[in-house]
């Protein structure tokens, strides 16, 4: 490719440009009001590229190559024609991708399904190698096989929801990582209660690892179990918010996948709650019970504060009850 | 070949200058030969192919181990990477998934003086060491021939013994041996449920009883590794339907040590055993994240496991230097009634019992 990219901007009718973004175009879920401003406020700085298509059928005479977002703004501001520079319709696929690539890269971050559009394209027009070496360094990316196709299999697998779910950070990656390995219709379900439900992102890997598990255990579909009335009552019930609607939907997941962990918890606070113990103590487990030790918390003043604190703890008869949560069946 | 078809081999370059990578190779039946890695298949992580190489760092190391459990302080003697066996449990699969193929270490015998100089420049210390690590011990002995290269060396040293752990039955290198002092040939063993469907291609848990009996009648010292145990429905019974196997072929008194160890692993490691074992149930218990960050059963399903087989096995036999592997002092306590405290307690517990045997 010529390295110098002097193309003089030629003015376009809308109605001559294709409506879609073509193959090099690579954005998805952008939030278009900061354009619209910009635009209204100072103009088109950046004119869009575009390429004259080898057969130009009806009106639509050419692609956009980069700019499908200024384009798609000016639209809306119906500010015809666009100026636009123009590639020769012979220009190598290649040739076109790195142009947009390259030209994002200097003004934005990529979401990862915009990486994954971008890698997949790539794979397509060279070797694996090369696209492990020299473009997943440029998305903050590992040169690692297994990364390179998880992104590819966001683009190839995903649909319009679960892409958009992540591209705006309601699915993490991690989340994506283990939606990939499901069939559609598992992934769907999940991506349903994901889009109801805001999820933190370990909680989303915890929902799927439990749903997945039980999925395993019991010997049935993940559909089935995500169809649980109990499950479907949590996700749609309007009088709770979503952090409570998440703990919740963990919660009865826990319980079914770790009944003896889960009934230790339990025992364990209600240990607590017959001691009586005054709100400037608080009695800590380790986690999951694995740790031997217990830790005792507690808020004082003063010396002298805590002096009665402590002496309130050692006459505490009830303490000596305490012991682990759980019955062993040995 | 031992049961475990090669379908090809791949040769790095220089392997084919070491004695042992030369020998491998006159005997190895293969299909095809190639001196690249280029295209090696990683679907079953190559566990048809044999890779010819050579270890370019130590080849004894202690074993890691971690300071929130109490480790025995074993030895790890690096000669061989992965293994033909595929058992679902196995760590290998998240260690040495982008290191395909069942590696031998060609330059083992070029090394086996440093190794031994290691082992003698400190002659206080019982280096308890063994092959088993990384790989199956025996599984590949009948190509790589580590009984001939190993058992002499280490049968004449006083301060260290060799351990040769299996899921195999492949002795006869052991057997053809001359030596048997300072080696001890050793078997997981599992519940019959787990060895028949969670432990693909290793031999039955009768075949490796019947081997074990074998070593023991040809002088050999024994031990054996109940890890990983998994808690699966009824898993008492089978349990102790494998301790009653090996009262029918083994004689308890010869036995070094055994080990028992709950499953643990990595959280990486559940996404490969769901993809390469879908029918697995070992993934089916109650886990938490131990302090080491590896997932392990709930505290008293391990409790359980562990008092039900020390009450059994010792029931079988009182002294069969009978230890946890990787647990807490408080487990040690509740299940064993007695603790090490430490690492360094377990060492010496497991020092002594090499004292015991081997004098």
């Amino acid at each position: 490719m010529d390295k110098s990219f002097d193309i003089p901007t030629t003015p376009i009718q809308f109605e001559k440009i294709a409506v879609n973004p073509g193959p090099s175009c690579m954005s998805f879920g952008f939030d278009m009001k900061p354009l619209l401003n910009s635009i209204k406020k100072i103009g088109l700085i950046n004119s869009p590229i575009l390429i004259k298509k080898r057969k130009g059928e009806g009106a639509v005479q050419y692609e956009v190559i980069a700019g499908f977002r200024r384009i798609s703004a000016l639209r809306a501001l119906s500010l015809n024609p666009i100026p636009c520079r123009i590639l020769p319709s012979e220009t190598p696929s290649l040739d076109c991708l790195l142009i947009n690539l390259y030209e994002n890269l200097c003004s934005r971050d990529f979401n990862p399904v915009e990486k994954g559009m971008v890698l997949t394209r790539l794979l397509d027009l060279i070797p694996e190698r090369e696209v492990l070496d020299t473009y997943m360094p440029l998305f903050d990316l590992p040169s690692h096989r297994e990364t390179l196709h998880l992104f590819a299999g966001v683009e190839k697998m995903f649909d319009h929801q679960a892409k958009t779910l992540l591209a705006s950070e309601y699915l993490s990656m991690k989340a994506a990582k283990l939606l990939i390995e499901m069939d559609g219709t598992e992934r769907n379900m999940f991506c349903g209660y994901f889009s109801a439900v805001r999820f933190s992102k370990n909680q989303q890997t915890q929902f799927i690892d439990l749903v997945s598990d039980l999925s395993h255990i019991e010997n049935s579909p993940v559909t089935c179990l995500l169809m649980d009335p109990r499950l479907k009552d949590i996700r749609d019930n309007p009088q709770m918010n979503n952090p409570q609607k998440a703990r919740a939907l963990i919660t009865v997941l826990r319980k079914k996948r770790l009944p003896r962990l889960t009934k230790a918890e339990t025992g364990f606070k209600q240990m607590v709650e017959k001691l009586a113990l005054p709100p400037a103590f608080q009695i800590v487990p380790p986690p999951f019970f694995e740790g031997a030790q217990y830790r005792l918390e507690i808020s004082f003043e003063n010396g002298k504060d805590l002096k009665e604190r402590l002496q309130f703890v050692a006459n505490n008869e009830r303490l000596a009850a305490f012991i682990n949560p759980w019955k062993m069946n040995l | 070949m031992a049961g475990y078809p090669i379908k090809e081999t791949i040769v790095e370059e220089g392997a084919l200058e070491s004695p042992m990578g030369r020998r491998i190779l006159r005997h190895t039946p293969v299909r095809s030969i190639r001196r690249s890695l280029e295209g090696s298949t990683r679907d079953n992580m190559g566990k048809d192919a044999l890779h010819l190489l050579h270890h370019r760092g130590e080849f004894l190391k202690p074993c890691p181990g971690t300071k929130e459990y109490i480790c025995c302080g074993y030895q790890i003697l690096n000669v061989a990477t992965n293994c033909p066996l595929d058992c679902s449990y196995c760590i290998l699969q998240s260690y040495f998934m982008n290191q395909p193929n069942l590696r031998i270490h060609v330059n083992l015998e070029e090394n086996l003086s440093g190794i031994l100089a290691c082992i003698d420049n400190s002659p206080h210390q019982i280096f308890r060491v063994g092959t088993g690590e990384f790989a199956d011990s025996l599984a590949l002995d009948p190509i790589a021939r580590w009984t001939d290269i190993l058992m002499g060396p280490f049968s004449t040293r006083k301060n260290a013994v060799l351990e040769f752990k299996t899921k195999t039955t492949n002795i006869q290198g052991l057997i053809a041996s001359p030596y048997r002092d300072r080696i001890i040939v050793s078997w997981s063993l599992n519940s019959p449920l787990i060895a028949a469907t969670e432990e693909k291609g290793a031999a039955t848990l009768k075949q490796r009883l019947e081997a074990a009996g074998k070593c023991q009648s040809e002088g050999f010292v024994v031990s054996f590794h109940f890890d990983p145990m998994i808690a699966h429905e009824n898993w008492r019974e089978g349990y102790l339907k494998t301790i009653e196997l090996m009262d029918r072929y083994l004689n308890p008194k010869g036995i070094i040590w055994i080990s028992m160890g709950s499953l643990r692993f990595m959280p990486d490691l559940k996404r490969i055993i769901r993809k390469r074992h879908p029918r697995s149930v070992i993934l089916n218990g109650e886990f938490i994240t131990g302090l080491d960050g590896k997932a392990r059963y709930f505290k008293p399903i391990r409790m359980e496991l562990f008092h039900f087989m020390r009450e059994k096995l010792e029931s079988w036999h009182r002294d069969t230097g009978l230890y946890l592997c990787m647990e807490s002092n408080e487990i040690w306590r509740k299940t064993m009634g007695w603790s090490p405290g430490n690492s360094n307690g377990l060492k010496r517990f497991l020092d002594d019992r090499v004292r015991k045997i081997f004098g």
